[in-house]
């Protein structure tokens, strides 16, 4: 779709690339920049000094050992919840279908408290199995990598399942009935479905892949030398700022490399899903396929969903631990909800109007694709940007003091996400309409207005629901960045945390739990009434 | 074609009124909406009238939240607080102070250490401030040009499971002996308390001995543990059998009534004693509240303070000989404590952190 050239899309233009600009490549720039330009003039021995010292080949085995093994055990686990998914009946999907969005609204970093509380050396399951075997028992234990694995797994299935079922609800079923007249489940399955599952698979887990790479709470948590964990200490030990970006190159160069195989490889793929628009019916298969997959998928939600809530409530009981706790924390909560609200908000208008605009002018998608940078380079190397950027005096200090910086971090390192989630709505949108009112003389702001806008709305509230929830459980740039009287519940928690989950720690993790499950509810409802009220053109 | 484009026109006109009431007006209301919320939300988080007091703190939330709550009561300023977070102890709070140098957000430095303190003073983050409540303190706990005070000090002990150990180490030097060899546990020397116990001994002893120090606890393979908090959780929980923690740290298993003990080090004929760490409060040069801090500085430094840190879990010990030490909380004149010149050991910090950086962080 092309629009005339006019000066009110090129206004809108230049404002739409200063906010991309000042929300994400500044920030990247200025934090990865710092291991580059030092004192005034370009400098690499902050990558040579890196290169040179030994620990470092022990911290990248550990970051790809995590990223690695959790995207694969993710990955099947994920598939196999999916395909379990699209077995159960319509009741038990729904209850399934929001254990999983349990699973995966729960802030990594506050299921890793559940699960030392759990699996730690002194947690239930320790306890128990010394009061039976005795003290010589010895268990695996959770602080190492196969813990932070484990913890991340149940944390990040969800994305796959979610891609494998809706992969799987949208492809043309006659092709896979056409290949069974001729060979049997399995082959079929092999042969044909596997193949167009497989780019919502690995869409899903590079997904998992950079999520795992840069995150850094639960192996600080667990207490696992990882990058992410390094540079936070680099920063907070020694204020290093090159030698902590320097160490986000890997970061960079990981999942860099991931995404371009997966844009050479799985992208042009992509299409054979939208073979069939409209949802299909889920199967229908025989009843004991459909109870073991059922109870396939209830063991899963019962494991990744139920059990660490399930500890977090116990620990925090009696009832007035959530009392004090809320007591205690009603600033924190009030800020958490207002710093989603406005992050959100901020982020799917600029991702929506990014959107447009690669839309309209194909050209200039090149450099919003650029919104990756400052989720790749991990939070800590961002809040170090956002830092260097806006702590000066003058105008700039009024972002600084307050809780603007918390929003350019949040916004700025979710940005990515709202973008490709508006970039694959609008690629679903047909050009018709829009075209149909350009013949008509309409201009374009009222195209914008009156037919992509209301015709969006509904994946807009949803992005804006995707990005509630990231940022009311972001921490690894907040806690670098958040300034005096603005603390989001993450950062206290993470205050509070002594490596073992107290009574005040459990009830503000349930808290946060619930604020978070809360936002998605409403954007659900929000959704319904978007959908409803926005009818015509689907 | 003209017929077309006309009809289509006249489509567009009766789309767009259509559109207007079923997609434009529900996002004019729902962006009504967020802007009302936005708006309550802000309201509900606007400033106080009168200035606050920012106050970065070290000290554990648990302990230092009611103590500036209670600040707030009795005095009517607001404060402010940042907390430092268990991963980065105290060091991540110094760090961003001295970043914040040229504009700084804090009025007052609450530590929960010294060094660090003076790592601040050296650097030209702190301003000096004589408080009339300082009067009484030790002068080896508080800096002659008052740049920092020091007031209710934690020890550096050596912490035991009763169950596994009889005969429990009594020198930080055992730790470095074959009979302790993967039996002994330090937090991450990075940070916090331990990080001054390294610097301290860097300065004492001299870098040479005290790397030769490092290198054999390095070799008799003692876990380095993120905090101190968790020193005490493994001793207690058996899996290492001694540990260095804190006494706040200490008491707490004890308290707990876990299988674990403390002991003061080094306390024999000739030993070099055990470190006593006072927490320490600055004044921010240049804060934008410097009468709001240097009122809370006088409140932290007065002995009712003092008085309700020992109280607590934490058992802090009191420097001012005037306040009541409660049962069962050590006495300064108790123990014999190490002589230490902390200005040596604020000098030697970098150096101690980046070599058990090396050494430990892998």
């Amino acid at each position: 779709m092309n629009v005339p050239r006019c000066w009110s899309l090129q206004l809108y233009t230049m404002l739409t690339v200063a906010l991309f600009i000042a929300v994400a490549l500044l920030p990247a720039g200025f934090g990865l920049g710092s291991s580059l330009w030092v004192d005034g003039r370009l400098d690499v021995s902050a990558y040579r000094a890196v290169l040179a010292e030994g620990r470092q080949w022990g911290l990248l085995r550990n970051t790809a050992a995590i990223a690695a093994g959790t995207t694969l055990c993710a990955a099947i686990l994920g598939v196999s919840a999916g395909l379990a998914l699209t077995c159960v009946g319509t009741w038990a999907r729904k209850a399934l279908g929001c254990g999983f969005a349990v699973s995966f609204l729960t802030p990594p970093y506050i299921a890793a408290i559940a699960w030392i509380d759990l699996l730690g050396n002194n947690g239930t399951v320790a306890r128990t199995a010394k009061l039976w075997f005795g003290d010589g028992v010895r268990l695996p234990g959770i602080y190492n990598i196969p813990g932070v694995v484990f913890v991340l797994t149940l944390s990040y299935y969800p994305i796959v399942a979610c891609a494998t079922f809706l992969a799987f609800r949208r492809f043309d079923r006659r092709l896979e009935e056409a290949a069974l007249l001729a060979a049997g489940k399995l082959r079929t399955f092999r042969s044909i479905t596997f193949p167009l599952l497989a780019p919502a698979i690995l869409t899903s887990a590079l997904c998992v892949f950079m999520l795992t790479l840069v995150g850094f709470s639960v192996p600080s948590l667990l207490q696992v030398n990882a990058y992410a964990a390094e540079i936070y200490t680099q920063f907070s030990a020694f204020h290093d700022f090159p030698a902590a970006a320097a160490q986000a190159a890997p970061f960079v160069l990981c999942g860099g490399a991931a995404l371009a195989l997966w844009a050479s490889y799985v992208r042009p793929k992509r299409a054979w899903l939208t073979g069939v628009r409209r949802p299909q019916p889920p199967l229908s298969p025989r009843w004991p396929a459909r109870a073991a997959a059922t109870v396939f998928a209830g063991g899963i939600v019962l494991v990744s969903a139920v059990l660490p809530v399930a500890v977090l409530v116990g620990r925090a009981m009696p009832l007035r631990s959530f009392i004090e706790a809320l007591r205690t924390a009603k600033e924190e909560i009030a800020t958490t909800a207002l710093l989603g609200a406005a992050t959100a908000s901020i982020a799917a208008c600029l991702a929506f109007s990014m959107a447009y605009l690669a839309r309209v002018r194909p050209r200039i998608g090149v450099l919003f694709s650029l919104s990756l940078a400052p989720f790749l380079i991990s939070g800590p190397v961002l809040g170090m940007g956002l830092i260097r950027l806006w702590d000066r005096p003058g105008p700039m200090a009024l972002v600084y003091d307050g809780i603007g910086v918390v929003l350019l971090a949040c916004a700025g390192r979710f940005l990515f996400f709202a973008h490709q989630g508006v970039v694959a709505a609008l690629g679903e949108l047909h050009p018709n309409l829009e075209e149909a009112a350009a013949v008509t003389g309409l201009a374009w702001w009222r195209q914008m207005g009156g037919i992509t806008l209301p015709l969006l709305w509904p994946s807009l509230v949803a992005v804006w629901g995707l990005i509630f929830v990231l940022s009311a459980g972001e921490l690894e740039a907040t806690v670098l960045v958040c300034p005096p009287g603005v603390t989001p519940l993450s950062v206290r928690l993470f205050t509070l945390m002594h490596y073992g989950p107290s009574r005040l720690v459990a009830a503000l993790s349930i808290i946060t739990v619930v604020l978070i499950l809360a936002g998605a509810t409403l954007t659900l409802w929000a959704y319904g009434q978007a959908r409803k009220a926005v009818h015509v053109g689907r | 074609m003209e017929v077309t484009l006309v009809l289509l026109r006249r489509r567009m006109r009766h789309q767009g009124k259509s559109e207007r009431v079923g997609g434009v007006q529900f996002i004019g209301k729902s962006l009504l909406r967020v802007l009302l919320l936005s708006v309550v939300l802000v309201s509900g988080c606007a400033k106080h009238e009168t200035p606050a007091v920012v106050v970065y703190t070290a000290l554990d939330e648990m302990y230092s939240r009611p103590i500036l709550e209670e600040f707030e009561r009795t005095k009517g300023i607001k404060v402010e607080t940042v907390f430092d977070t268990e991963a980065s102890k105290t060091t991540g709070l110094v760090q961003r102070l001295i970043a914040e140098k040229q504009r700084p957000r804090a009025d007052v430095f609450w530590n929960n250490e010294v060094v660090q303190t003076i790592v601040l003073r050296n650097e030209r983050v702190t301003a000096p401030y004589i408080s009339p409540a300082a009067e009484t303190i030790p002068p080896q706990f508080k800096d002659p040009q008052g740049y920092w005070a020091g007031f209710a000090a934690r020890g550096r002990v050596i912490i035991y499971n009763t169950d596994l150990v009889k005969d429990p180490p009594t020198s930080i030097l055992d730790f470095a002996k074959p009979e302790w060899a993967g039996k002994a546990a330090i937090a991450k020397p990075l940070f916090g308390t331990t990080a001054t116990h390294v610097a301290v001994l860097f300065a004492e002893w001299g870098s040479d001995k005290a790397k030769g120090y490092i290198l054999g606890l390095r070799h008799n393979n003692v876990a380095v543990l993120p905090g101190n908090a968790t020193v005490r959780d493994m001793v207690a929980q058996g899996e290492y059998a001694v540990g260095i923690t804190d006494t706040d740290d200490a008491n707490g298993a004890v308290e707990d009534g876990l299988p674990a003990k403390w002991l003061w080090p080094d306390q024999e004929e000739g030993g070099i004693g055990a470190l006593l760490i006072p927490n320490t409060v600055a004044l921010i040069r240049g804060g934008p509240n410097p009468e709001g801090g240097k009122a809370l500085i006088d409140y932290l430094l007065s002995p009712e303070v003092e008085g309700k840190l020992a109280r607590m879990r934490s058992m802090q010990i009191p420097l001012k000989p005037s306040v009541t030490v409660p049962e069962g909380v050590p006495k300064l004149s108790e123990v014999k404590a190490m002589r230490v010149d902390f200005n040596k050991a604020a000098e030697k910090m970098r150096i101690a952190q980046v070599f058990t950086q090396q050494e430990f962080v892998r």
